[in-house]
């Protein structure tokens, strides 16, 4: 009798770790948490970089990891790959987080990563693929669904799973014109922009052997030639008929009493009158470059730029001298600036 | 001779003659037998707070069902309703829980059913119990419960139903039998007394478990995005952009001045069911003709100052274009570590819109707005301000400005 009731009791010890082996662990998947995909570039068929960023669930196994690239993101759906996407150039460039693993399969749309099989922590993890073309179609809205397996080839069911989307989008295209700039006026005074120049008529009033007369006109000029602008002096000197003031051939220094028409664009304290040029990089003709010393040729240079400049403000100072022998009469002269772009 | 009858047919014919004579002696009694079965109860019923079986407590997802709730089988409540068929005092009343209904039958409990964790009655309702007290627990165990009145009182009301309650508390509940689809019936007996002695009135009344159905459906990560440079409406479907992208920036032949400032917009339109947000980032380079480009304007947010060449880009809460142009609902313009905010106002010199452009975006883009959840339908309003400076060299002036829309599910 005890026999029998061994026997019976190792059967049923028997069937009952038949029942616990052959059970099935009902194993449910987490989804990966806080999970994304950052694409460097969004333009259909870019290669550029995919980042893909999540948090393990839990502490379980992690050997594999598979990205899979499919139109639509559940994965109880068949996975039709996204036109153009192609993943099998990737490289893995970065990971983070649960690290170690290196790719072990890839196709058009998908990559495995492993490694050997290490417990995972609850961690955010991120993985950045570079070589990675992106879907065609200018609007496409792609998904990669993540799994994470316990085995390093992913094979068995998946532990964690979760999907990420993105998006191709062509960007906006701005298109502008700078065009060829010249900006160049002349007044007596010019206090803003050219818009701004105002006066043409400079009145000296009585000369006399005795004084200087002086006055100044401005000139404004801004352009991006990229060989810059030449400015010239055009006219003569100031005459009544056939009588004349003579014009300074070369530069000559103030002098009260003698037959003289110059100008300069520099400030000058002989008499005080003038102002350097101010904004923009333009350079004055050497002739009429020094403080005190006039200078009038018509056609000669005043000044240039070798190349574009900004808004320059230039100022022409004139000084008329007589003799005593000055003949009488109404002298005038019309001076014009010509400014020669090069672009 | 005397012909005898035998004695068993004597003693029939004697009991034959006694039944008559009892018959005939009863009819003139003056007051009629009260019969010894109860009455059975009118319009009885059992309501149960859950059908499903006593192992249940959660739904399928795991989300604890509330005690007396319609998905928690473990903890139900229950309330017996009936009418009572005649007048006359009721001081207690038993409850018997059986897998058959027919009152002096063998009562087998339903398999899992547990009444023994009932502690008090919930509700009473409808009866008169004229001069009595109202029922109270007398025992309840694993299919039984019984209640008593301490003193029993009379009840007059045989018209209308009257009830009581058990259960459907996290403290004191009934578990339901633990099979699905499982019938069980609750056997009630009134008596007239408090000892649960003298029964007067009696009924049965049934009830099931039944299989929980479990609903599934799948809601699968969502996002629609798109950018144009033509304003559509985004209708009731919150429609994409569909054009190429082309802006043209400057005036009507998209040429810039020195002297005046200009802008132009494009659009994104952004709808997600990513819970944990959604960033919008740019990525791009400054307006570039060959190796000559308007200079960025920064990342601090600086406002327009013609004859300076600038490039930069912002927000513009102001265009709405009737409704189908800025409106953002869920998203919100990025203010730090740069202001992508001030887009709105005007671009004279000094203007009061101010702009921003991190050419670093163009290998590390830059979130220009953000959201902290899902976004039903935004749209986002970008614009562009440039100015160029007298010596800008001449030419055509492009840059492709991409949008990336980065959801976090």
């Amino acid at each position: 009798m005890p026999k029998i009731k061994y026997a019976f009791a190792e059967c049923l010890l028997a069937v009952m770790i038949g029942i616990s082996l052959s059970s099935p662990v009902l194993v449910r998947a987490a989804a990966l948490n806080f999970r994304s995909l950052e694409i460097s570039s969004p333009v259909p068929s870019a290669v550029n970089d995919y980042a893909f960023t999540f948090t393990l669930p839990d502490n379980t196994n992690v050997g594999s990891i598979s990205f899979l690239f499919c139109t639509m993101p559940l994965v109880i759906e068949p996975c039709d790959s996204p036109a153009g996407l192609d993943a099998s150039n990737g490289v893995l460039a970065e990971q983070s987080g649960e690290t170690g693993f290196v790719i072990y399969q890839q196709d058009s749309n998908m990559i495995l990563l492993e490694r050997p099989p290490a417990p995972g922590h609850s961690e955010q993890v991120q993985y950045i693929f570079s070589n990675m073309a992106n879907p065609s179609n200018p609007v496409q809205t792609f998904f990669v669904r993540i799994s994470t397996f316990p085995t390093f080839d992913g094979t068995g069911p998946y532990t964690d799973y979760g999907a990420v989307a993105s998006a191709t989008s062509t960007g906006v295209s701005i298109n502008t014109v700078v065009p060829p700039i010249l900006d160049f006026c002349a007044g007596l005074t010019i206090p803003g922009n050219c818009s701004t120049a105002s006066g043409y008529f400079i009145q000296f009033g009585d000369f006399s052997s005795l004084k200087t007369s002086a006055a100044t006109s401005m000139m404004e000029v801004g352009t991006n030639a990229n060989s810059g602008v030449v400015i010239t002096v055009n006219g003569t000197t100031m005459t009544s008929g056939s009588y004349v003031i003579k014009n300074l051939a070369s530069q000559t220094a103030n002098t009260i009493g003698t037959s003289q028409f110059g100008l300069n664009l520099r400030a000058n304290t002989n008499p005080v009158i003038g102002n350097d040029p101010a904004g923009g990089s333009t350079m004055l003709a050497t002739a009429y470059d020094v403080s005190n010393e006039y200078q009038f040729n018509s056609g000669d240079l005043v000044a240039y730029s070798p190349g574009p400049t900004n808004l320059a403000k230039l100022t022409v100072s004139y000084i008329v001298n007589i003799s005593s022998s000055q003949t009488v009469g109404i002298y005038d002269t019309t001076l014009t600036y010509i400014c020669t772009a090069s672009f | 001779m005397k012909k005898s009858f035998p004695n068993i047919v004597r003693a029939v014919y004697g009991f034959i003659g006694i039944f008559f004579v009892a018959m005939i002696a009863t009819e003139f009694l003056p007051v009629q037998l009260v019969s010894a079965y109860p009455a059975a109860l009118i319009q009885r019923s059992l309501s149960v707070t859950s059908s499903a079986n006593g192992t249940i407590t959660t739904d399928m997802a795991g989300n604890p069902a509330a005690a007396g709730s319609g998905g928690n089988g473990a903890e139900t409540g229950e309330t017996f309703s009936f009418i009572l068929p005649q007048t006359g005092n009721i001081g207690s009343i038993d409850f018997l829980y059986c897998t058959t209904p027919l009152a002096g039958t063998s009562c087998i409990a339903p398999t899992g059913l547990n009444a023994s964790t009932v502690l008090a009655v919930q509700s009473q309702t409808g009866w008169t119990d004229t001069g009595g007290s109202p029922f109270v627990i007398s025992s309840a165990s694993t299919s039984d419960i019984k209640v008593s009145r301490t003193t029993p009182g009379d009840e007059t009301n045989i018209s209308t139903a009257v009830a009581i309650s058990f259960g459907g508390l996290s403290t004191d509940y009934i578990t339901n039998p633990t099979t699905d689809n499982s019938t069980f019936f609750v056997r009630i007996t009134l008596y007239s007394d408090n000892a649960f002695s003298t029964p007067v009135d009696q009924g049965t009344v049934a009830s099931s478990t039944a299989t929980q159905v479990n609903i599934t459906a799948k809601v699968q990560e969502e996002l629609a995005f798109s950018v144009g440079t033509t304003v559509t409406s985004p209708a009731g479907n919150c429609s994409p952009f569909g054009d190429t992208g082309a802006l043209t920036l400057g005036d009507s032949n998209g040429v810039l001045s020195p002297l005046i400032t200009y802008s132009a917009h494009s659009y994104f339109r952004v709808s997600t069911n990513a819970t944990h947000g959604l960033v919008i980032e740019y990525s791009g380079k400054t307006l570039a003709n060959g190796t000559n480009n308007i200079t960025a304007i920064g990342t601090t947010a600086a406002n327009s100052t013609p004859g300076i060449p600038q490039f930069g880009l912002a927000l513009d809460s102001s265009d709405t274009e009737s409704g189908s142009g800025y409106s953002f609902a869920y998203l919100a313009p990025s203010s730090s570590p740069v202001n992508y905010s001030q887009g709105a106002g005007t671009i004279t010199s000094g203007g009061t819109a101010y702009f921003a452009f991190d050419t670093s975006s163009v290998t590390n883009p830059k979130i220009i707005s953000s959201s902290t959840g899902i976004i039903i339908c935004d749209t986002g309003s970008v614009r562009y301000m440039a100015n160029i400076a007298y010596a800008t060299p001449a030419g055509i002036y492009t840059t492709t400005i991409t949008y990336i829309a980065v959801p976090t599910y």
